[in-house]
């Protein structure tokens, strides 16, 4: 029984009643869903046909944050329809916010969800603890309430335990030995809702920012750019970490930076309220920055 | 005479005596991760049928290899050449589906003109391979001709036979292998032959590799493509963890007064691997690059060397953040020309 | 190949530097060690990897013929490594690895008509071909050649039209695609020119080099005035980098542009993926 009173098992049929009437009556539109993998667990899957719709599945091994494949699909033809739990809402609200998918074409199916699975087992996923749904968001279909559960809300363990340690040395050695086995896939990246650029900084080779030498150096660059540009847009689903084949922990990087952001602008976090953008994605003339000189009278 | 076995209690220390005379690389844990580490390295050595995350290849074609540097300042010519390796090698715990992409890569590598880093590392490296049973859910190298109870390419074969593990030389460089840990050996029982003999491979074998097409023009549409596609992330984990993957890049840097020459690992689905300078990329969708990911590995491979480059170890699969695995590509190419047979989930 | 070790170049130097176009340069080198001079032997169609140090490594086609004492390559200036060799002077330094590919078919080409048509930095290749065939002369039959570019100003090696023109059974059709002040001779894209010269098959064997859409466009002429597949014979160009089909970046179906082309016979591109 899931948290909402109702069966899961129901909440299924829903999900696949609803996917197949929204395909049957759109011609030309595709459906963004999770499907059982072969291999165990589940993996997004994009239907087409009405009849298709009974491949969907809706369960507590769902991670995959599927509004990450809007952006490329921005600027084609025909209406989205697209399965997001409470956090990818809040990643589709940003997305719609700058402009990387417009909201006229998708129709949004919000999957009310109590908490994912840990991949190792039963327990609650840490990227679980301290959930938080958007306020206001405005779902096309819901298959039950759409609210911020119950949750245990873990202490930030960027700041209370965290295993990288105090001082700059203790935190130096440690990222050295999680970024050796870093191998410079870039999954993160490419998983991840916010990196939604056409062209990546890193993927540039003219001029060409980054080495690909794999030493030290370039490896703490590419993830400490990545973190700076994610600061305050980051939305805590944790998918980077699961895509790393590494088990590098990029969460933690990530989670600090969130921190800093909330402390710094008093901001609670991407995609969690309609008429906040992420602070460092805006100016406004009230930051103490901002200083307009006079150059002339 | 029956063959040496060495107790499991006796292992570490065998280790480090071969590792005076020569480097030893074996499977080592550390931070959460597998990796072949040279000895001595800073966890424990695993010597169990688990794969290593970075696949054997790591060894012979490194992440990242130096070629040349050169002093930039003016009136200099000369160019300082890298070595690749100081003293020989050896590899203990190597796995059947890692040995049996030596014989894949070589074919590429040795081709003329050879890759002479990589021949000197095949030539100077013995490899003592662990007797296997493909346990593992992903495990299909029984599909690619592959016995990973007894890895052909071995220098000497280890089973786990409970508290030992029996040693079994293959070849004049692995005999001499067990010369240098003569003494501490010991005659391998009755019953701990017999447990090495039982060791039959798991793995499974129905996974269609020999029925692909052999005219990429009847894959060249598939419906398949556009369905990986959609999914596919465009990562190229499946490539860097691939055990056949060879694709490098080669870069040329400046740094103070000295220039360097690498080669690095690369991958086809990375979107800028066929991109010009001026722009132009003959793959510039992610739809065409799986395609050449899949087509490469499983038809353009085979149809130019008589075998597909994959040996079912599953680490694709396993890795894949968005569940494509080679073994469902497979199955699905090998039905043949019939194109748009998306039908049911992950079948 | 000199070098032990694939991807270390040969050092060399640059002899001379002049302007083709305004986008592209000609470069004059000479290797620095005798031996290696000696070993890169080479036919019309190959390609170097010409290093610049601390920059990188580009392929570029070798423009010279192998019957001539230079080794020229003509670079033109569109990423970073090219745009280093534009600003190379005399006596500079650079690398060369190769001479890699597979070269034009000459053996099949003698006692033959030839049609070379190009287009813009396409005449490079095609010109080692063309001055190898005119220092053999008497192995070649009849020549013709046209040779197009956007604008006059982008027209390579006008310092050997006279030498074509002079050469016997030999005739050089210039065209610029619009009008341009001060240009006199034809207006036209090169696939109607080459319409317009009216030339039957009759064993003749075509060798077409230049951007992709001159290219689709004159072989489907050709195709249409009734040329044989196997006698057509084309360059691809795509990202290189080892030059010796080890690095995966040029592979288009079982083959390598750099170990089974540049040089194609259209025959043998069809077979392949159509992915270029």
């Amino acid at each position: 029984m899931s948290e909402h009173g109702m069966p899961e098992t129901t909440m299924e049929d829903n999900l696949r009643t609803t996917a197949a009437e929204f395909l049957g009556r759109t011609p030309g539109a595709c459906f963004i869903g999770y499907e059982a993998a072969p291999q165990g667990g589940t993996r997004p899957v994009f239907l087409r046909s009405a009849g298709d719709a009974g491949r969907l599945v809706w369960n507590r091994w769902c991670y995959a944050n599927l509004t990450a494949y809007l952006p490329e699909m921005n600027g084609g033809e025909g209406l989205i329809g697209i399965a997001v739990k409470g956090c990818d809402a809040r990643a589709l609200r940003e997305l719609v916010r700058a402009g990387q998918i417009e909201r006229a074409r998708l129709f949004v199916v919000g999957l009310p969800c109590t908490g994912l699975s840990a991949l190792d087992g039963d327990t609650l996923a840490g990227r679980c603890h301290g959930c938080m749904y958007p306020e206001d968001f405005v779902y096309d279909a819901t298959l039950g309430p759409m609210e911020t559960p119950d949750l245990p809300h873990r202490a930030d363990v960027a700041v209370e335990e965290n295993p990288a340690g105090k001082t700059v040395e203790e935190r130096r050695r440690f990222w050295e030995a999680e970024l050796d086995r870093c191998i410079r896939c870039e999954a993160c990246r490419k998983i991840c809702y916010a990196c939604y650029c056409p062209e990546c900084i890193f993927e540039k080779t003219d001029p060409r920012w980054s080495s690909r030498r794999r030493d030290h150096a370039d490896k703490f660059f590419f993830h400490a750019v990545r973190a700076m540009h994610l600061a305050g847009r980051c939305i805590g689903c944790g998918e980077c970490e699961r895509a790393c084949p590494a088990g590098v922990r990029l969460m933690l990087l990530n989670r600090s930076l969130q921190r800093d952001v909330e402390v710094l602008f008093g901001y609670r976090g991407a995609g969690v309220d309609e008429n906040v953008a992420p602070p460092l994605t805006t100016v406004s003339r009230d930051d103490p920055e901002f200083t307009v000189e006079r150059t002339s009278p | 005479m029956n063959p040496g076995c060495l107790d499991k209690a006796g292992i570490e220390d065998a280790l480090m005596h071969l590792a005076a005379s020569r480097d030893v690389f074996a499977p080592v844990r550390e931070g959460g991760t597998l990796e072949f580490r040279r000895l001595p390295a800073g966890g424990l050595v695993f010597l169990g049928p688990e794969k290593t995350l970075l696949p054997l290849k790591t060894l012979y074609l490194p992440m990242t290899e130096d070629v040349f540097s050169r002093c930039m300042k003016a009136g200099e010519t000369g160019m300082e050449i890298a070595a690749p390796m100081e003293r020989d090698r050896v590899v203990f715990g190597a796995l059947g589906c890692d040995i049996a992409t030596l014989h894949l890569l070589d074919p590429v590598l040795l081709g003329e003109p050879p890759d002479e880093a990589y021949r000197e590392r095949r030539e100077r490296t013995a490899i003592v391979a662990l007797a296997c049973k493909g346990e593992g859910p992903e495990c299909f190298c029984s599909s690619c001709d592959i016995d990973p109870a007894c890895p052909g390419g071995s220098d000497v074969v280890l089973t786990d036979v409970g508290d030992a593990f029996l040693f079994d030389a293959l070849t004049e460089k692995g005999s001499r292998i067990l010369e240098t840990l003569d003494g501490r050996l010991r005659e391998a029982t009755d019953d701990e032959l017999a447990t090495a003999r039982s060791f039959d491979s798991t793995a499974a074998d129905n996974i269609p590799l020999a029925k692909i097409p052999e005219d990429f023009a009847d894959l060249w549409e598939a419906d398949l493509w556009d369905d990986l596609a959609s999914r596919c992330i465009g990562c190229g984990v499946c490539t860097l963890l691939c055990p056949t993957c060879y694709c490098f890049d080669v870069q040329d840097e400046q740094r103070g007064t000295e220039s360097k020459r690498f080669k690095t690992w690369d991958s086809c689905m990375f979107s800028e691997f066929t991109r010009m300078a001026g722009g132009d990329n003959p793959r510039d969708t992610k739809r065409s690059r799986v395609r050449q990911r899949f087509l490469h590995k499983l038809q353009y491979y085979s149809s130019e060397h008589g075998k597909a480059a994959c040996v079912g170890c599953g680490r694709c699969r396993v890795h894949c953040p968005v569940g494509i695995g080679i073994d469902e590509v497979i199955t699905r190419l090998a039905r043949g020309k019939v194109p748009g047979e998306v039908k049911g989930g992950g079948e | 190949m000199m070098s032990k070790h694939l991807l270390v170049p040969e050092s060399a130097m640059v002899r001379g530097v002049r302007d083709v176009t305004e986008d592209t340069v000609l470069i004059d080198v000479v290797f620095d060690e005798k031996e290696a001079g000696d070993a890169f032997t080479y036919l019309p169609g190959q390609f170097a990897e010409l290093t610049m140090f601390g920059v990188g490594e580009c392929p570029i086609s070798i423009t010279s013929t192998p019957t001539r004492q230079a080794l020229e390559f003509a670079v033109r200036d569109v990423g970073n490594v090219s745009h280093a060799i534009h600003n190379l002077q005399a006596g500079d330094r650079l690398g060369v690895r190769g001479p890699f590919g597979n070269c034009f078919p000459v053996q099949d080409m003698v006692g033959k008509d030839i049609l070379f048509v190009a287009g813009g930095i396409g005449l490079a290749p095609v010109r080692s071909l063309i001055n190898y065939a005119l220092d053999n002369r008497s192995e070649f039959g009849r020549i013709d050649i046209v040779y197009g570019a956007r604008t006059p100003g982008l027209l390579c090696f006008s310092g050997e039209y006279d030498s074509w023109r002079r050469a016997p059974r030999c005739r050089l059709h210039l065209t610029v695609d619009s009008e341009a002040p001060g240009w006199t001779g034809t207006v036209g894209f090169v696939p109607r020119v080459v319409n317009d010269l009216g030339l039957e098959p009759g064993g003749r064997v075509v060798v077409v080099c230049g951007p992709p859409v001159m290219i689709k466009f004159v072989l489907a002429d050709l195709a249409r005035a009734g040329y044989a597949d196997q006698d057509v014979i084309t360059t691809l160009e795509l990202k290189m980098k080892c030059g010796v089909g080890k690095c995966g970046r040029c592979n288009i179906g079982s083959k390598y542009v750099c170990l089974d082309g540049p040089v194609f016979r259209l025959s043998d591109l069809k077979a392949l993926p159509q992915e270029f």
